[in-house]
Parts: C-alpha cells; sequence; structure tokens
C-alpha cells in the first residue's frame, strides 16, 4: 500500500482527465469572464466595463431586485428548515416518502415547476378558485407574473436543499445532550436556543451559503414567472440579455463577475457575523 | 424518556409546511395534466369544458416528439458515459491515495456542484461559442458535463471506499497487474455504484436547463429548452398544448427518478454536498 506523498504515475494519469477537464471548462470560464470584464472590445485593458456598470442606474438597480428577491427567501427557507430539520432529528414515519415528495420539484427541475404554475397559480387557476369561494379575494387576479411568484417558484426549489442538509446536522448531534439540559433544568426552549442551535451552526451556515447563492443566480423562473424586462429584472437575466442581445460579452462577464462578489461579500458577512455571536467549539457532539 | 411528547414550535412548523407544500406541487402537477386532456379551461371553472385528446395531436403535429426525445436522450447518454470514464479513476484515487494538494483537488472536484449552474454558464458559454462548438451536439455534451462529472466522483467515491485494501494488496500479490486488478475486481465490486451514479445523472441531466439553454441550437435542445422555449418565446402557443409537454417530461423524469430510487440510495439524488 503506496504510503507516498506524491504523485505517482497512476494517481496523475488516473487524475489527469477530470482535473484538466475542469480547469479548462470551469476554471477557465472564471478567468476567462474577469479578463473579459476588464478588456474592451478591442482587446485593450480597460476599466470602462465597471464605471460603465456603476453609473448605470438600471443595471444598478437590478443588484437591487435579485438581492429583494434572493434574501428572504433565503431567511425564510434556512428558519423553517431549521426548525423542521430539528423537529426531525430523531427520524420521523414515512421520513424517505416525505423526503422524495419535498424533493420532487428539485428532481423535475424549475421549468416543469414553473410553467405548472402558471396554469395553477394563475387567474383561472385552482388556487384563485379556491380563495374566491373562500371569499378571501373579491376579484380573481394572477398570482405569478409578478415578484410573487418568482418568490414562490424559488422557496419550492432552494427550501428542500436546505431542509436535507440541516437534518444532516441535527440528527448528528447526540441526544444525550438534550437529555443532558433537561435533566439539569433546561426547558425546551433553552435547550434549543442555548445547545441545540449553536451546534447547528456550520449546517446553517453552509446551508444559507448554498441557498443563497441559489437564489440570487436567479434566472429561470425570472422569467418564466416574473417580468424580466422590468419588475423582476435580476442579475443573471441582464447578464443573459448583454451577451445574447447585445452581444457585449464584455459587459455581460463584467456583471456575472460583480454577481460573485456580491454573493461572496454577503456570505463573507454572514460567517463573520456567526463568528461574533457563537465563540467557541461547535464540534462537540457531531462525529 | 421522551422529550417530545407535546407538538412545539417545531412539530407544527413541521406539519403546515409540508402540508401545504406537498399539497401545492400536487396541485402544480394536477393542474398541468388536467389542462393537456381538457378542451378549454378559461372560464374559472374547476375542471375544463369538456375532455380530448386533441391538443395532444396538436403537439404531435407541432414538434417532432420522436427527434425531441431521441436527442434529449442522446445527449443525456453521451453526457453520463463520458463523464463516467473522467470520474471514476478520479474517485479511485480520492477515495483510495494520498497525495499532495488532495484537499485542493477534491475541492476542485466538488465546486460545480455548489456554485449554480446559471454563474458558471454564462462565460462557459461565451467560451463555447468563441471556439464555435456551440449549437452542436458536442457543445451541449461538454456543458452539462461539467455538472456530472463532479456529482458521479462525490456518488461513486464512497462505493470505492467500501472495497477493503486488502482486495487490492491480494490481487496483486496473486499476480494481477493494474489493468486486470480494475478489470476483473474492482469494476464488477462497484457496479451497484456505477449503476446508480449513472442513473442518478441521467435523471439530472435531463432536468438540466441553464446549461444547455445557453449554448443549443433549434436542432439540439433538450426536451427541457423546448418547454421552455413554448413558454417564454415570441408567438402564441396553447398551453393546452405546452402542458401535453409538460406532462411527457413529467413522465421520463418521474419513471427514471423511481427507477433511481431502487437503484440507490434515495436522498443522494439530492446532496450537493
Amino acid at each position: 500500500m503506496e504510503r507516498r506523498k506524491g504523485w505517482s504515475a497512476e494517481t496523475t494519469a488516473f487524475l489527469f482527465p477530470a482535473v484538466v477537464f475542469l480547469l479548462v471548462v470551469f476554471i477557465y470560464p472564471f478567468i476567462y469572464a474577469i479578463q473579459l470584464s476588464l478588456t474592451d472590445g478591442m482587446g485593450a485593458v480597460t476599466l470602462a466595463n465597471y464605471i460603465k456598470y456603476f453609473t448605470n442606474v438600471v443595471e444598478m438597480k437590478t443588484i437591487l431586485i435579485t438581492l429583494k428577491i434572493s434574501l428572504p427567501v433565503t431567511i425564510l427557507s434556512i428558519v423553517l428548515a431549521v426548525s423542521i430539520a430539528y423537529f426531525m432529528r430523531r427520524g420521523i414515519k414515512h421520513e424517505k416518502l416525505i423526503s422524495f415528495f419535498l424533493m420532487l420539484p428539485m428532481t423535475l427541475g424549475v421549468v416543469l415547476i414553473a410553467e405548472g404554475m402558471i396554469t395553477y397559480f394563475g387567474r383561472n387557476g385552482w388556487v384563485m378558485m379556491l380563495l374566491e369561494q373562500l371569499g378571501f379575494v373579491a376579484d380573481r387576479t394572477s398570482l405569478i407574473h409578478n415578484y410573487f411568484g418568482v418568490v414562490m417558484s424559488l422557496f419550492i426549489q432552494t427550501f428542500p436543499m436546505g431542509l436535507i442538509i440541516l437534518i444532516g446536522y441535527t440528527s448528528g448531534i447526540h441526544p444525550s445532550l438534550e437529555m443532558a439540559a433537561t435533566m439539569l433544568g433546561a426547558t425546551k426552549a433553552q435547550t434549543f436556543w442555548k445547545i441545540m442551535l449553536p451546534l447547528m451552526m456550520p449546517g446553517v451556515l453552509i446551508a444559507f451559503a448554498l441557498n443563497f447563492t441559489s437564489a440570487f443566480s436567479v434566472f429561470t423562473s425570472a422569467i418564466m414567472l416574473g417580468q424580466p424586462t422590468s419588475l423582476t429584472r435580476v442579475m443573471a437575466y441582464a447578464a443573459y440579455v448583454h451577451a445574447y442581445e447585445y452581444y457585449d460579452y464584455n459587459f455581460s462577464a463584467t456583471i456575472c463577475i460583480i454577481m460573485i462578489i456580491i454573493q461572496l461579500i454577503i456570505i463573507g458577512f454572514v460567517f463573520a457575523l456567526r463568528n461574533r455571536l457563537y465563540k467557541g467549539a461547535s464540534a462537540v457532539g457531531k462525529g | 424518556m421522551n422529550i417530545n411528547k407535546k407538538l412545539g414550535f417545531s412539530g407544527v412548523m413541521f406539519y403546515v409546511v409540508n402540508i401545504i407544500f406537498m399539497i401545492n406541487v400536487f396541485g402544480i402537477l394536477l393542474s398541468v395534466i388536467v389542462n393537456s386532456f381538457g378542451t378549454s379551461w378559461n372560464k374559472g371553472t374547476w375542471l375544463p369544458d369538456s375532455f380530448s385528446i386533441k391538443w395532444w395531436d396538436y403537439l404531435a403535429g407541432y414538434h417532432d416528439i420522436r427527434h425531441l426525445l431521441w436527442i434529449t436522450m442522446l445527449i443525456t447518454l453521451l453526457t453520463v458515459i463520458f463523464s463516467l470514464i473522467i470520474a471514476y479513476p478520479a474517485a479511485y484515487v480520492i477515495a483510495k491515495r494520498r497525495f499532495v494538494g488532495k484537499n485542493i483537488i477534491t475541492t476542485l472536484f466538488l465546486l460545480p456542484l455548489l456554485i449554480p449552474p446559471i454563474s458558471y454558464g454564462l462565460p462557459l458559454a461565451i467560451l463555447i461559442y468563441k471556439v464555435k462548438l456551440a449549437t452542436t451536439i458536442a457543445g451541449v455534451v461538454i456543458v452539462n458535463m461539467v455538472p456530472t462529472v463532479s456529482f458521479m466522483i462525490l456518488v461513486i467515491m464512497p462505493f470505492i471506499e467500501q472495497i477493503g485494501d486488502n482486495v487490492e494488496s491480494a490481487s496483486r500479490m496473486l499476480g494481477a497487474n493494474k489493468l486486470q486488478f480494475f478489470s476483473r475486481i474492482l469494476i464488477p465490486l462497484t457496479i451497484p455504484g456505477i449503476l446508480s451514479a449513472s442513473i442518478l445523472s441521467i435523471v439530472r441531466v435531463i432536468s438540466l436547463f441553464e446549461l444547455t439553454f445557453l449554448v443549443c441550437g433549434a436542432k439540439t435542445q433538450t426536451l427541457i429548452v423546448t418547454l421552455f422555449s413554448d413558454v417564454n418565446s415570441p408567438g402564441f402557443r396553447p398551453y393546452q398544448m405546452i402542458d401535453a409537454l409538460a406532462v411527457i417530461f413529467f413522465l421520463l423524469t418521474i419513471v427514471l427518478a423511481t427507477i433511481s430510487m431502487k437503484v440507490g440510495n434515495p436522498t443522494s439524488i439530492y446532496s450537493k454536498i
């Protein structure tokens, strides 16, 4: 059994295809995008794209729109996922079946769910009919083709993902910790806030990061269930339009890079927040 | 000692959210199916005016469904096969060997799963256009391979880890060379993992929209891209027909997903970590 730390011929040969493939097709595009964003159409290095972006009101608005859509969805997803994962920490009956149904939207993909939502949540859809029959609304309107539709679709896609991650974390906390807390006199609420939640924090942060990046990159939902040219003009859509309709690849790449930077800033901020709130060991109890 | 006797806040959340979630997802899918079989349904009634399969006939005339399904399966299978060829050796090395830079390489392999497709898809698509591979089957396969390679490495790794080191040592001692070890021992032993990764990847690739959308052409679009275009491209298409196409896609995915559930661990379809 080789214990060398160097790259043997075998290691290199086996890793080579995958590493090269991902470097070329995954890492290089990012570098290419950075390069594109810092050059103009002729290839000269310039900051013009960034200046153009930050002085353009319409484009700056997309940042706000995208944040307005992604942050509430992510926070709601995480809050609900935390409480439900906490409830499911010991396992529940039919867990596999429930997981299957929760995952169904992700398996089917955004397009199918969004397309179905157009019928289901539309003016003549069942939801509106029910609300009208129950007397909640006087006049049927469409629940989609607006901010609400995009948010709903995003929630359907991101919530299950966060839940699965958090269930992994809550079920990994040893039950004896909980029992010890109760024996020492803590109420259930105290146990949750002072013991369970701090231990779950790594999972909460990971789930938040994943959910947020996924939500911030919203594209399909904004087109199918929103008004991509006005109300729900999200950053991903703006980047797409500049590449595919205006053929301004440089500016499109600029938008992509700014998107990544914003995502990193927000995630960094959340991680920093956590360090200020929960000092101390959080690895106790999880193998 | 049963601490969970009372249904606290989290319990209420569990039932409320799950029930609302499932009812709505079920409702969404059901209304798609019902609409595709109805003649017209725009007067605010609970069911369409009457039922017929005329929109399915219309769909058959509007789209070349056979070509669509063929292209979708071709692209999916090519993606899965090529990804497997690249991913399997990489999974083996990660599972069984220590080497300098292992952490970085492992992170590289997992990154495509953590970053949303549109984020790397747009720069990648621009690149694919620059090398004139756009709208070709090769281009679509290449872009779809990116998340698939990562996913397969992730799924296959535990199956390889499971095979003890002594199996390899024993085979070497009995005179097998590397190739023989792989072809006659390791691969047969990890067939469940290969099957699992393949079927799960097939399901995933069929549902991958953004990557294919950005690089495909009219003749190389997959089913899900056609569905999107029907909804969003200029021009009018009756929703009943679009819903019929959606039902086809739904059936295809559900059948494959159910098969994959039997073959692999259910929640691994969705684990991104």
